[in-house]
């Protein structure tokens, strides 16, 4: 790495700036070692597949893991068109006239407040909105939507991003040759911004799957078998939690936990990038 | 084809709704045209005719306003800042007129750009993309996208890659290739602004071979920097000129007029350097 052209200065700068990206390996690193060397002598095909006993202690966790997966995707089921149908006026109608400009203006204000606002607000938010007003209860569905909500500031933000960062010229070249718009957006700019709606989408799973304090008064924590997203349920962050504050002697199981929801959480991602790179590629 | 100016005026007061669709490729008129980005002026006071089924090589230093005057004919203009004054004829409609479809007067006007864009997609779909949004279908539209290909001469460079991504061809032939996009839609206008300044010159005798013999069948405005080549091309030439940082046109007429007797002592300084060289070259 380190060229001869390099000065003596340059040299130094480039190692301390070096040291701070191994630190940051180094916590990554542990945090795996950790999660795995405590986890996964409790991992097993009976944890997959069983339900829990005595509060999380036994048994193994096949309900929450059905609970975390269909919160996960109603809340995308939910986010996801409105976030690609937001994003995509923001970035290639809104500058169009005033009235846009001046909607914009609130709606970016508005994703700003969403995306800093605690979960645990999100998470008052979600109870008295769809659990009271909507009469959903403690249920799958009260907790999806609440994090879909959360998420829809990060899907949106990245795939605006991505959509501004495609050149003009395609977008000049395709008026020019009387195009229409709608097809533009789809043969040239939504594939263009793929790299950046997949990043979108895999930060908003991972904040989505790691969410506990919204989804504990949303989708509830009962470990049952969900019958109906009108059920309650738990879900795998929930679970990590209560088993490690709760439950004396369920460390073991919250770690066997954490590793199932961290295995989740890449083996999504490695989907995803799949899906997404075929989308694009077909497009072409 | 000729038209008065009072006949012009009479029709501004209709609402050309859709451009009239006809057979024959259509005169274009600018009459008082102004252009300012955003309070700063580029053009003003343009007024020429280009002349229906001829090749108008607009001709000027860099940075005199003609591609933005380019750009005003097919309405492009709508996407920059900027405020157009005047009107632009084509055939009888006052394109600048607020009730034209941009949509159609854009598909009846084809343009080549200074810069060649290809969009990111393979060889193939640079072509078929656009044709099927015109509503081609089946067998006519690979016959097409190998008829145009043939027509720029970049077959026979690309007929065994069609599927690989148009954006690692190389300038002169993403060029080319941008050229075969537009012509494959039928446009009976076709603006082009330098079209072959990126290329070498046995890619640019194809073009001129091209754009020669597309004269007749199509109205064509020209921008080049060659003044060579607008003598060897253009029927007619229009002459823009800065003047206090404003762009306008000094002079236009038939292209051995405008080279051999420039009226204007500005055309004359412009063109009369270019054309002993290429004189001397000749
Ligand atoms: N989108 C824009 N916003 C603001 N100013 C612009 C814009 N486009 C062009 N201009 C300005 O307008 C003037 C004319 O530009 P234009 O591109 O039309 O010149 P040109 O004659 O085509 O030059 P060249 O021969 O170098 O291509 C220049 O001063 C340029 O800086
Ligand atoms: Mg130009």
């Amino acid at each position: 790495m380190m060229s001869k052209a390099m000065s003596q200065g340059d040299r130094i700068i480039q190692m301390g700036l070096c040291c701070p990206a191994l630190i940051i390996c180094g916590v990554f690193v542990w945090l795996l070692f950790d999660v795995v060397s405590q986890g996964i002598s409790g991992l097993s095909w009976q944890f997959l597949t069983q339900l829990p006993a005595d509060a999380g202690r036994a048994g193994g966790i096949v309900s929450i893991i059905v609970s975390t997966f269909i919160v996960l995707i109603i809340a995308l089921l939910v986010a996801l068109p409105i976030g690609l149908g937001t994003a995509i006026w923001l970035a290639e109608f809104a500058d169009e006239d005033q009235t846009g400009m001046a909607v914009a203006v609130w709606v970016r204000r508005s994703l700003q407040l969403l995306a800093g606002v605690p979960s645990i607000v999100v998470g008052l938010f979600g109870y008295a909105v769809f659990c009271q007003l909507l009469g959903l209860g403690y249920s799958l569905l009260a907790g999806g939507l609440t994090l879909g909500c959360m998420i829809l500031p990060l899907l949106i933000g990245s795939l605006e991003a991505g959509l501004r960062a495609v050149p003009c010229t395609y977008r000049i070249n395709a008026v020019a040759l009387g195009l229409s718009k709608f097809s533009v957006i789809r043969r040239i700019l939504l594939p263009q911004a793929a790299p950046a709606l997949l990043a979108g989408l895999i930060l908003s799973i991972g904040r989505a799957l790691a969410e506990t304090a919204a989804l504990l008064f949303t989708s509830g924590y009962v470990t049952r078998m969900p019958e109906s997203v009108y059920d309650s349920g738990r879900v795998l962050s929930v679970h990590v939690f209560d088993l490690a504050m709760n439950v004396p002697g369920g460390d073991k199981n919250a770690y066997a936990t954490a590793l199932v929801l961290l295995l989740g959480l890449l083996l999504i991602n490695s989907v995803l990038k799949k899906v997404v790179n075929i989308w694009a590629a077909r497009e072409n | 084809m000729t038209k008065s100016v009072a006949f012009g005026r009479k029709l501004q007061h209709t609402t050309p709704q859709d451009i009239s669709l006809q057979s024959g490729p259509p005169a274009i008129s600018i009459r008082n045209l102004g252009l300012s980005y955003g309070g700063h002026k580029v053009l003003k006071n343009i007024n020429f005719e280009a002349r229906a089924g001829k090749i108008t090589a607009l001709v000027g230093p860099s940075g005199c306003g003609k591609s933005s005057l380019l750009s005003v004919v097919n309405r492009l203009s709508d996407l920059q800042a900027c405020k157009v004054e005047g009107e632009v004829f084509i055939a009888e409609d006052n394109i600048l007129h607020s009730a034209v479809n941009v949509l159609k007067l854009r598909r009846r006007i084809g343009m080549v750009f200074q810069k060649p864009s290809p969009f990111p997609m393979s060889i193939r779909e640079n072509l078929l993309f656009p044709l099927r949004e015109y509503g081609v279908k089946g067998d006519q539209l690979e016959k097409t996208l190998e008829d145009n290909l043939r027509l720029v001469g970049l077959w026979d460079e690309v007929k065994t890659r069609l599927n690989d991504s148009a954006l690692v061809l190389s300038g002169g032939q993403q060029q080319r290739l941008c050229f075969a996009r537009c012509l494959s839609l039928n446009p009976k206008v076709l603006l082009l602004d330098e079209p072959c300044s990126a290329l070498d010159p046995r890619s640019t005798q194809i073009i001129e071979a091209l754009i020669w013999h597309l004269r007749e069948s199509h109205t064509i405005l020209m921008v080049t920097h060659n003044l060579a080549q607008a003598r060897r091309l253009a029927d007619d030439v229009a002459v823009c000129c800065l003047s206090d940082g404003v762009g306008s046109i000094v002079e236009s007429g038939k292209t051995a007029q405008v080279f051999d007797f420039p009226a204007h002592p500005v055309t004359a300084e412009y063109l009369g350097f270019e054309t002993a060289e290429v004189r001397s070259s000749d």
